[in-house]
């Protein structure tokens, strides 16, 4: 009979300084699930073996764990030949692959996760267009198990101001929901927006595909856009001023405009050093036939 | 194998180098590059959401351009590689929006019919050229460097966009160092962010992150890096002397472009590599191991 | 919502004090809570698990309501017909009719909530037909998500208020004092602490017990401790013969929760139920109709052919379902997830036969309520699937939610106003029962053998299995019965722990969920076999007519002078009589 290995994080705070790895074997069935594996172990194996689930079936967000050093629902990831299960990382540990999960549950309390509107519906139930809902129904699939947050290479510095990945899917999941009449610009603000370095790693963790970057954090960002005062407003008006000047972008330029006084005034000696090694242009580079990007820009602006 | 050449903003400015030694290691290998006539910046990951219109409209006239001399688009940066597909992709797959587009283009009796197709060098090496031919090339192996890959986020994310390699388990960096005779060594920020789009107004985040995988890197063993893209090279590459103030034991890893990797491998010497632009010397480490 | 944790006291037991105490953080817990918020009280809840993960309801799928979205002929009348048809005439006609009126409003309160129910272009609501439904009035989500956004939408609203409550407890006894229950005892997974909860009201919202059985489609947490609790404390519990029985998924293991639905159509076609030699089952059993039988003898069509050995798998209970002759869009469309979890289990529909193994639904015992939500003990109060299903032994869409929302609210609302006229005792007045219970509760972990509890779990689970089927018959049941009772007399008192550590033991957790099963099936079987008849879902071998002259009533259970006693309790006809409800 086909067999797989498990290498498995086991620690118990309350009675070990520090935590272990045990392997198993665990015999193999068509179409094997990490669970599985997990159910195994714990039924036959060893019996004081720690894990959370429920579903079964990636509804509850539960069995969160880190199979080979992906984070995902143990119930959906496919059981493979050698596998090491680890708790989700940046959590405390309760005991094995049970994880304290409150402060992810705080920062999603703080951006008041529910419906708040001032304007009360006329009759119920309500006319409500399918199209405006399009993009907020999708997000209503999350199930907080935490697998972007895991993933989430900002969230994992534990970076100051950065609520993560799921913050922003239940606050996009209220401001995107047309019947939400509160100004949530503040939450998203204070949930660091900015701080995403639009890196893909949350919609690849996410085990039940929610395009968290462009649905969630690029439709919050629209959204803030329309203040100019905000970063993103500095930062999109540079660049597309440089593209019609030039065609292309001069990094040091762009940091010119985008940047406060300040920040630059503490990369100056950086600055020096890459001008040093001839990293900066000062004259920026421009590609031939820019008339043709302002013709474009032109042509779009009339449009409108 | 022919290819319409789309450098990017970066290696036109901060890492011209890696436009330099891109086009000689092509040459060596036999990849023709065409350049195209002005071909704008891909609008990076802001521009989709900030100016929709801009966006495809820009990149649709790149993908023009490579289309009227009926070739697919080689790209040597992470970013590019992802903007221009996401364009292309949409595109193809959005015929209102490639009528739209097509309008605007019109203004410059130009127009997209959706034929190309976007390459990142990496994978043209891996799949067009192949690892026999590129093996009979190298003349010089790379024993002794224990590189660490980075791969950066773009070129992996999301899968279904660029699809070449798995997001989780990446190995065509590895194989490339394998080819050119060098070790490679693994480390968990290697499928990490760099964080260089935030950098104009986040700049201690970038830092941060980058940080932590150079760290990462150096505690596995590496005594290199490489990425196949300019931009998270400026991050790795740029910043280390920073870097080292926040870190318990600094880290010294000069960092290699892509190119610049393979060509130390197929005999180039260190000025026709412009070697002298990476911020962190790797002559050191090059002496050490041999190389002139 | 606020958190409590109960810190690493390791002696001790932790006193708490509330006016309305909820056990169970599901639809109904929640409802419930949110309601007696609502009405002034101060609340807490206790679930076994974290809130909004560990329930049933995520797995559901839609919400039936008579209102202004569906004919223009649909009254309630015709709903609690079809309700009563359904569920065999032994529904308790006058909490289904208030189930009914009031399912409209938890329509309406779900959008409030933030829910979205699906919508035609126009933005009217869109209602569907329910199987067994007259007319369509059965409301679901977009992707038929239902339960995963009624679950948001009432965890929303408790985060919205803010209430209190304590995950990862399980509550292990009632405390009751003069015949009144007074609060209840709770273990802090955690911290392996014991709690003591002192409260005006307590509302049970614990879900179900299927867990009794080898395979169930809900989720494992369902092991009936509210049921058990009530039982001991000496509330009456009723339907306790009454499970729903289906076919899920045969392979992973983990899988078999996935429902694979036997009776549909696309166009004319149906499945084909296959045995192990690729016989088609129904032709033996009923030629005329094949798979669109009624589900009695479905029913035992599956248990024959697994009894006489025509069934794969280890357990020998494995039989197959053909979809290959059925266009593959539409099948897709139907069967949706069954599709795409057989694709991520590696089979395809359009060439391969889907395993399939038989597996407990829901059960429909529970404790007996009357129209306040209150159970036969004072204090006492019950909603969701912890009550005896009130629609009778079988359903129809839309019945499980009804339980939760409507009698989750209404929970919470008598029993606010309960607590309003109550007094609370204080923990020096419940001392005995926590002494005792203290004894109780650490036993597993001070005794010493080789006798672990799932290993337990796994025989009483086995027992259910093979002698409380589809098809019941008194020999089965008497043999399973005495087992149930061997395993309470010879394997319970051993069970011991592998670890000692106090720190988030769930095996500690399940040898106390062990007694909760054994309690819980010892009922089930004494009540089946004092059920002699067969009537839609309940099928007797032995007794395979419907006998309204004898068994038109409920079988009510209760503990007296320490035994359990039955009483059978005729239905009241208070609206439908038998032959005029709506034929399914």
């Amino acid at each position: 009979m086909k067999k797989v290995t498990a290498k498995v994080f086991r620690y118990d705070p309350s009675t070990d300084d520090t935590h272990r790895y045990e392997t198993y074997e665990v015999p193999y069935e068509k179409g094997m699930r990490v669970l599985g594996v997990l159910m195994y172990i714990q039924e036959n194996v060893d019996t004081s073996l720690a894990f959370r689930y429920s579903c079964r079936r990636k509804r509850c967000g539960s069995c969160g764990v880190l199979v080979n050093g992906k984070p995902g629902l143990a119930c959906m990831e496919e059981a493979k030949g050698e596998m090491v299960i680890e708790p989700l990382p940046n959590l405390p540990i309760v005991r094995d692959l049970v994880v304290e999960t409150t402060e992810y549950e705080e920062r999603i309390q703080s951006i008041s996760p529910y419906l708040i509107r001032k304007n009360q519906p006329e009759r119920e139930p309500e006319i409500l267009l399918p199209d405006d809902f399009v993009a907020v129904r999708p997000l209503n699939q999350c199930i907080e198990c935490f697998s972007c947050m895991s993933a989430c290479p900002v969230n994992g510095l534990k970076w100051e101001g950065f609520s993560g990945p799921t913050t922003l899917i239940q606050l996009a999941r209220r401001m995107l929901d047309p019947r939400d009449d509160m100004d949530r610009i503040p939450d998203a603000r204070q949930a660091g927006l900015e701080h995403c370095v639009t890196c893909y790693a949350c919609v690849n963790a996410c085990p039940v595909e929610i395009g968290i970057l462009e649905g969630v954090i690029e439709n919050i960002k629209k959204k803030c856009i329309e203040e100019e005062a905000s970063v993103y407003g500095r930062y999109n008006k540079a660049w597309g001023d440089l593209i019609i000047k030039n065609g292309l972008i001069n990094p040091f330029t762009l940091i010119r405009k985008v940047s406060t006084f300040e920040k630059l005034l503490g990369n100056v000696l950086i600055g020096i050093k890459f001008f040093l090694k001839g990293k900066i242009s000062l004259k920026s580079k421009r590609i031939p036939n820019i008339d043709e990007i302002r013709t474009i820009r032109k042509v779009i602006e009339e449009e409108k | 194998m022919k290819y319409a050449y789309y450098p990017g903003c970066s290696p036109q400015s901060t890492t011209h180098e890696l436009d330099v030694v891109t086009r000689k290691i092509a040459k060596a290998l036999g990849i023709e590059l065409v350049d195209l006539n002005g071909p704008a910046c891909c609008g990076s990951v802001e521009m989709r959401v900030n100016d929709p219109d801009l966006f495809y409209t820009i990149n649709a006239r790149t993908l023009a351009m490579a289309e009227r001399q009926s070739l697919d688009i080689l790209t040597i940066c992470n970013t590019c590689q992802l903007a221009l597909t996401q364009a292309n992709q949409s595109l193809k797959k959005n015929g209102e929006l490639l009528d739209k587009i097509n309008q605007t283009l019109s203004k410059l009796h130009v127009k997209y019919s959706g034929g190309v197709e976007v390459k990142h060098l990496l994978w043209i090496l891996l799949t067009d050229v192949g690892p026999e031919k590129i093996k009979n090339k190298i003349k010089f192996p790379l024993t002794g460097l224990k590189v660490a890959p980075f791969y950066g986020c773009h070129i992996l994310r999301p899968k279904e966009a660029l699809g070449f390699d798995d997001p989780d388990a990446p190995n065509s960096l590895e194989d490339i160092i394998r080819i050119c005779g060098g070790t490679p060594v693994d480390f968990p920020g290697k499928i990490k962010c760099c964080g260089f789009h935030n950098f104009p107004y986040d700049p201690m985040l970038a830092i941060t992150l980058t940080g932590k995988y150079l760290e990462e890197a150096s505690i596995a063993g590496a005594n290199c890096m490489v990425t196949p893209c300019p931009l998270c090279f400026t991050m790795l590459d740029g910043y280390q002397r920073e870097i080292n103030q926040k870190l318990s034991s600094p880290v010294n890893l000069p960092v290699f472009h892509l190119p610049q990797l393979l060509g130390l491998a197929m005999g180039m010497r260190k000025d026709e590599l412009m070697l002298k632009r990476n911020m962190v010397s790797p002559e050191a480490l090059l002496r050490k191991i041999g190389h002139a | 919502m606020c958190v409590g944790k109960m810190g690493g006291m390791m002696t001790g037991i932790v006193n708490r004090e509330t006016d309305v105490l909820v056990i169970g953080g599901g639809l109904a817990g929640m409802r419930a809570a949110i309601e007696a918020r609502d009405q002034g009280a101060a609340v807490l809840l206790i679930l076994k698990g974290k809130l909004g993960k560990m329930n049933a309801g995520i797995c559901s799928y839609h919400y039936a309501a008579v209102g202004p979205w569906g004919n223009p002929d649909d009254m309630n009348d015709l709903y609690l017909r079809d309700v009563i048809d359904a569920g065999g005439y032994l529904a308790d006609q006058e909490l289904c009719k208030i189930m009914i009126e009031e399912a409209k409003e938890g329509i309406f309160e779900f959008e409030r909530y933030g829910l979205m129910w699906d919508r035609k272009n126009d933005g009217s609501m869109d209602p569907y037909l329910g199987a067994g439904h007259s007319r369509p009035r059965t409301m679901s989500t977009w992707m038929r998500q239902g339960g995963l956004d009624m679950i948001h939408a009432y965890r929303s609203e408790m985060r919205r208020r803010k209430i209190p409550i304590i995950e990862d407890v399980m509550a292990t006894r009632l405390l009751v004092k003069d015949g009144k229950v007074v609060g209840v005892i709770a273990l802090d997974i955690l911290s392996g602490t014991l709690i003591s909860i002192q409260a005006k009201s307590v509302i049970i919202a614990t879900g179900s017990h299927h867990q009794v059985f080898p395979v169930a489609t809900p989720p494992p947490e369902g092991t009936g401790d509210g049921v058990a609790m009530a039982y001991r404390a000496g509330a009456e519990l009723t339907n306790m013969e009454f499970v729903l029985f289906v076919c899920t998924l045969g392979f992973p293991s983990t899988f078999r929760g996935i429902l694979v639905p036997t009776l549909f159509k696309i166009g004319d076609e149906t499945m084909h139920l296959l045995n192990n030699k690729g016989e088609r089952i129904m032709q033996r059993y009923d030629p005329e109709h094949l798979e669109m039988a009624t589900k009695d003898v479905i029913a035992r069509s599956i248990q024959t052919e697994i009894r006489e050995g025509r069934g794969d798998g280890e357990e020998g209970d494995t039989l197959y379902v053909d979809l290959r002759h059925l266009p593959y869009e539409a099948a897709r469309q139907k069967l949706a997830e069954v599709v795409f979890f057989a694709n991520k289990a590696g089979i395809d529909i359009k060439k391969e036969l889907v395993p399939i193994r038989p597996a407990a639904h829901e059960t429909l015992g529970g404790i007996r309520i009357n129209k306040q939500c209150e159970s036969s003990l004072p204090g006492l109060y019950a909603a969701g699937s912890a009550i005896g299903a009130i629609y009778g032994n079988d359903g129809i869409p839309g019945r499980g939610v009804g339980h939760a929302v409507v009698f989750g609210r209404r929970a919470g609302q008598f029993a606010a106003q309960g607590a309003q006229k109550s007094d609370r005792v204080s923990i020096e007045d419940v001392k005995d029962q926590l002494d005792e219970e203290k004894t109780r509760v650490f036993r597993p972990m001070e005794r010493r053998s080789d006798i672990r509890p799932i290993a337990v779990m796994r025989n009483l689970q086995h027992v259910l299995g093979k002698y409380f089927g589809w098809a019941k018959n008194e020999k089965d049941l008497t043999a399973g019965l005495k087992e149930i009772l061997r395993i309470r007399e010879e394997q319970f008192p051993q069970i011991s722990l592998s670890s000692r550590t106090k720190r988030f033991n769930l095996e500690w957790i399940k040898a106390l969920e062990v007694e909760n099963l054994i309690d819980t099936a010892e009922i089930m079987f004494e009540a089946a076999l004092q059920r002699k008849e067969t009537r839609t879902m309940y099928v007797r071998d032995d007794y395979p007519d419907q006998d309204d002259k004898n068994w038109l009533k409920h079988l009510v259970v209760k503990k007296q002078s320490g035994r359990m006693t039955f009483e059978a309790v005729p239905v009241k006809l208070l609206y439908v009589r038998p032959g005029e409800g709506h034929k399914l």
